[in-house]
């Protein structure tokens, strides 16, 4: 019986298949690794995703102001 | 000159996408896992060799503290490959990058203390102070923790970096210096090359050394907080 890739709008077979091998193999054997020992962790992930976003907004600001106002003697 | 000094430090690109997570992705590959017991000798010497590195690391932690086993595992097999495939010469080490090597010190540091703190919270506090501190010193030495204690991940990464980077130097300017000496004075391009020789053996034990540092300072800071 075929399940999914019967409608246009469906993934296709290979990704139905992929998706329930890497369920399978990483999520089922990592869940509590995930969920409960690495909570900490994400936390951590977060602040470093945090400073990189203040210092890549941090660069743009510099880089539009330097180019929005070019400082005399550029040649 | 300075241009070709540091031209292996600059990440690798192809046709513009960034090779770098190639790079990384290529130690697991040389580590096979096995879903049978008894495997050949190549995963039987790597899994004695794991078992071997987490039981001298782990003994010290709790059972809260060995969750983070497989982790502290991974982290020091990973920083050993790929140090030690960075010494293959025209190699790129994506442990000389600094933005790496915070990535890995930031959430593993922060994860520890954010479990102090979640878990222990009286004792994490207390130990921004020293016991027997006199009682005046006690306002400066609190902030002297505390910053000693913020500025943990920024040792971690930056002393990785550092180490590598300076020995990938090292080695890159003693060996244009015993080709540039082999033309015009042969003796000492000899004397030169067995430094560069003695200088490899030291990075290879660098690697290593770093990779084993990197990952005890983690399970430290893990321990002081579990």
């Amino acid at each position: 019986m075929k399940l999914y890739g019967t409608r246009g709008s469906d993934i296709s077979h290979f990704q139905c298949q992929m998706l329930q091998s890497i369920i399978k193999n990483i999520w089922i054997p990592m869940k509590p690794y995930y969920t409960q020992v690495y909570q900490e962790i994400w936390i951590g992930m977060g602040l470093m995703g945090f400073i990189i976003y203040k210092i890549r907004a941090a660069d743009k600001r510099s880089k539009a102001l330097k180019a929005s106002a070019p400082a005399p003697g550029h040649h | 000159m300075n241009e070709n000094l540091f031209a292996s430090f600059i990440a690798p690109t192809i046709l513009g996408l960034p090779a770098a997570v190639l790079i990384i992705l290529l130690p697991p590959l040389l580590i096979p896992t096995s879903k049978y017991l008894i495997n050949n000798r190549l995963i039987a010497t790597q899994q004695w060799l794991i078992q071997l590195t987490s039981k001298q690391m782990m003994t010290m932690h709790n059972a809260k503290g060995r969750t983070w086993s497989l982790m502290l595992m991974s982290l020091i097999i990973f920083i050993a490959t790929t140090n030690l495939l960075g010494l293959l010469p025209h190699s790129f080490t994506p442990t000389t990058q600094l933005s790496m090597n915070l990535a890995m010190a930031i959430p593993l540091w922060a994860g520890a203390v954010t479990s102090g703190f979640r878990s222990k919270t009286k004792n994490a506090l207390a130990h921004l102070l020293p016991q027997g501190t006199p009682t005046p010193l006690i306002p400066m030495l609190v902030i002297i923790e505390t910053i000693s204690l913020l500025i943990q991940p920024m040792a971690l990464a930056v002393r990785l970096t550092a180490n590598i980077t300076a020995g990938h130097l090292l080695m890159h300017l003693i060996g244009s210096a015993t080709l540039a000496m082999s033309t015009t004075n042969l003796p000492s391009a000899l004397i030169i090359f067995t430094v560069l020789i003695l200088l490899t053996m030291l990075e290879i034990a660098v690697a290593l050394i770093q990779a084993y540092v990197f990952t005890l300072l983690v399970s430290l800071y893990l321990h002081e907080n579990t």
